[in-house]
């Protein structure tokens, strides 16, 4: 019975142990074995392809050692999170910026590169590079830039007898094509049920329509989630998804795979999908084929009488920061990333969005020079919730708008949670 | 000639053990030749030797064990995001106290997690555990092919719990899984929900019980399939001569006799529910265990809040009050249930007998 007994405490102290290698980790920063690159370009054939020959052109030039070490992004975070714990990030490293990458930075595990990019982020769109910036300093450089909007498909439309051309621009107007479109019988939106990021995506456009994105800035600074302003939001999505427009069992279907919304909507089993610039590949990946000229885009409606207006933009891009004990010629890569080699990357028209200031996608693409028009031209800019907030309010921004969507929990309580876990958030201060 | 003189002194003692069999002696020939008596008397190793001896087994334990659940205690005392070294040298560490321990009971999807955990284990114990049991009476009879299906049913257990929880998910999956074109094949479609299996929040928790079942029953299934086996055929035999009915000799003579196998079987499948992960954060996926916590176990709590949510400490707390009903549990089990089963086995508490 021993061994019974063990096996309890083994699975424990299994769990524990990884804690354990955090607390005694050492900080062995690429003196040696070279300056390891963990990027997740691992969907996009055209970039993991091209960034180890970048790497390996840029060692020849410079006799440098960078290695790129390709990771997928659901195995990326937990293992970005172990090695920061530990007190050893890789030297050079993916983010999303916002308030995980200034956690890290707080905790004095990213180096601080304003001084060595200060010529080139004069060329940059300044709402790519927002999001890397963390209280005046530059922490990382972004390569890509998007926003979230609308995938809509015009034919569903059309047969709804809604104007392809003239897509909905307000709240009403969005539930207005969603009646229509029930009426049809066409599922109106496919969702990501089973993945409250995607729903997310929905409450925080609706707040800042509703607050602008400086009333949810106030909100953020006051750790605060009791503006009304989000209640609504909460209420609004409720109303919405009272509606029922979403596909037959979207509660049981992640992002991306066979069984997806993105497949969903891919092959024309729904008129609209809210998602971020990459959906498109997404959507052909995971549907096996591809909508082509009926795919459009529009912008997230505006709310009648909110503070928020159309053009104010959220979302995010994919940039790199440099970890503290990192060998400098981590950091005069990152700048050849941005400058020499991003044309290159660019020339490979992967699903991205420039975010330099001169970069020109074809004129074919109509809906990424759309999503590039609208971040160019946006009065303001605001970073996913989850990324911007700190990692526990982000988690839980998530799971209470999920626990709308699937009805565990009203809108009161659900902005109720959060503001909860906002509060109890910590405010560390840390001395550098 | 040294050597021929150190063979011959070194007979003497062989010899000598040859005709005093009873006599302590070193020698590895005479270790052969003496009877159990001579082992019994013969001087046991210096304590030294079995500390030298136990010294990789304690360092093993001590390293992978001891100080991974004394970190894990000290760690859920604080606040902690698991960055920048031990918490109370991190700056960005608190000490809390008890303070996470009042969070984990005050919070309801933590509560909600040891509910969940309770009907686990009365479903695990009330419909698993007796349809193995049939299942493995059955078996035990004989009949063409019983081999095959005693395969047969071993097999899911030998799946990992990973790829069982990819399986399921494709199984159940709202269009074109297995489930849902058999029902609806068979005339049966107004049984789906409309949500989906693994999308509806009241009947999650049986669906993932199910799921757990079908892996899990062939394991219990062999193990009561053993004990079955191990009961001479003689006792039903005389209990049917004397006038006993089926139901009587398997109530009277083979489920007594079977005890210790079930207890055993009992033991294993409330440790397995209370450390339930992988299969239920596979099958949920990024959902953490459902819409509306419907599945969520206390380990995936656990893990929400150490890897998403970097609450280092709290995570930590949740692994000692996992570790403590464990512990608590076994202890107890163990003491008061397996008491019988074990005795000798296990060394006696203050030398009971």
């Amino acid at each position: 019975m021993n061994g019974t007994l063990r096996r309890g405490t083994v699975a424990l102290s299994a769990t524990v142990a990884l804690l354990l290698a955090s607390a005694c980790g050492s900080d062995s920063g690429g003196s040696d074995g070279g300056a390891s690159w963990w990027h997740i370009q691992t969907g996009e054939q055209a970039l993991s392809d091209l960034f180890p020959q970048l790497a390996e052109e840029f060692n020849e030039a410079n006799d440098a050692n960078i290695q790129p070490e390709p990771i997928a992004n659901d195995d990326f975070k937990p293992a970005l999170t172990t090695a920061m714990q530990a007190g050893d990030p890789p030297d050079i490293f993916h983010s999303w910026g916002g308030g995980v990458l200034a956690q890290y930075v707080r905790a004095g595990l990213v180096k601080d590169i304003t001084d060595d990019v200060s010529d080139i982020v004069q060329n940059m769109s300044p709402g790519a590079l927002a999001p890397y910036t963390i209280d005046g300093r530059i922490y990382g450089l972004p390569f890509d830039m998007g926003m979230v909007g609308m995938w809509y498909n015009k034919a569903l439309f059309e047969e709804a007898g809604l104007d392809p051309d003239n897509p909905p621009a307000t709240w009403s107007e969005l539930l207005d094509a969603v009646t229509a479109l029930k009426e049809a019988g066409i599922t109106p939106i496919a969702i990501a049920g089973a993945a409250p990021w995607t729903q997310h995506y929905w409450f925080s456009y609706l707040s800042i329509r509703i607050m602008g994105v400086d009333g949810y800035t106030a909100a953020r600074e006051a750790k605060s989630f009791d503006d009304p302003g989000f209640l609504q939001a909460a209420q609004l999505w409720k109303e919405l998804v009272d509606m029922e427009p979403f596909q037959d069992g979207f509660l049981q279907q992640g992002y991306g795979g066979e069984d997806s919304s993105p497949a969903v909507f891919g092959a024309g089993g729904a008129a609209m999908h809210l998602m971020g610039q990459w959906d498109p590949s997404v959507q052909e990946s995971s549907s096996g084929t591809s909508l082509g000229d009926d795919l459009g885009w529009f912008p997230f409606p505006a709310v009648e009488g909110g503070a928020g207006s159309i053009d104010e933009v959220y979302g995010g891009g994919n940039g790199h920061a440099v970890g503290a004990n990192a060998p400098d010629y981590a950091v005069d890569f990152l700048v050849f990333l941005a400058t020499e080699a991003y044309d290159r990357i660019l020339e490979q028209e992967p699903s991205i969005i420039p975010v330099t200031l001169d970069a020109e996608i074809p004129a074919s693409e109509v809906n990424r020079i759309l999503i590039q028009e609208s971040v160019a031209n946006a009065s303001s800019f605001q970073l996913y919730f989850d990324q911007d907030l700190p990692p526990a309010v982000g988690d839980q921004v998530n799971a209470s708008v999920g626990a709308i969507t699937d009805g565990s929990a009203t809108p009161e309580e659900a902005v109720q949670q959060m503001h909860e876990t906002f509060q109890a958030e910590p405010d560390f201060q840390v001395e550098e | 000639m040294t050597e021929v003189n150190q063979r011959g002194v070194a007979s003497v003692p062989d010899r000598a053990a040859a005709h005093r069999p009873a006599a302590p002696s070193g020698g590895v020939p005479a270790r052969h030749r003496a009877g159990p008596a001579a082992r019994r008397k013969r001087r046991g190793p210096s304590p030294l030797t079995i500390l030298l001896f136990m010294l990789p087994g304690l360092a093993m334990f001590g390293l992978l064990v001891v100080i991974p659940v004394v970190s894990a205690i000290y760690f859920s005392f604080f606040k902690w995001n698991g960055l920048g070294g031990p918490p109370g040298i991190s700056e960005t560490s608190e000490w809390l106290g008890l303070g996470n321990f009042a969070r984990a009971f005050s919070d309801s999807v933590f509560r909600g997690d040891l509910l969940r955990g309770l009907v686990l284990m009365v479903l695990s114990l009330t419909v698993q555990l007796p349809f193995s049991l049939a299942l493995a009476l059955l078996l035990h009879q004989k009949f063409p092919g019983r081999t095959i299906f005693r395969l047969l049913f071993f097999a899911p257990y030998v799946i990992s719990e990973v790829i069982t929880g990819v399986l399921f998910g494709v199984v159940l999956r709202q269009e074109g899984g297995l489930v849902n074109e058999l029902l609806r094949s068979a005339g049966l479609g107004s049984l789906v929900p409309a949500n989906g299996w693994l999308g509806t929040r009241s009947i999650l928790l049986v669906v993932a019980f199910v799921v757990i079942t079908w892996k899990y029953f062939g394991f219990h299934m062999i193990i009561y399939l053993a004990g079955r086996q191990n009961i001479p055929r003689e006792l039903t035999e005389a209990a049917m001569t004397d006038g006993a009915t089926p139901w009587q000799a398997f109530r009277h003579v083979t489920l007594p006799l079977l005890g210790p196998t079930i207890r055993v079987t009992i033991f294993l499948s409330v440790i397995g529910v209370i450390q339930l992960f992988d299969m239920i954060f596979v099958l949920t996926g990024p959902n953490y265990g459902g819409p509306g916590h419907a599945a969520e176990t206390m380990a995936i709590t656990m893990y929400r809040h150490g890897f998403q949510r970097f609450e280092v400490g709290y995570a930590s707390a949740i692994s000692v009050i996992m570790f403590l009903i464990c512990l608590v549990f076994a202890l107890a089990y163990i003491r008061f249930v397996m008491r019988r089963d074990i005795e000798g086995a296990v060394t006696n508490v203050g030398g009971r007998r």
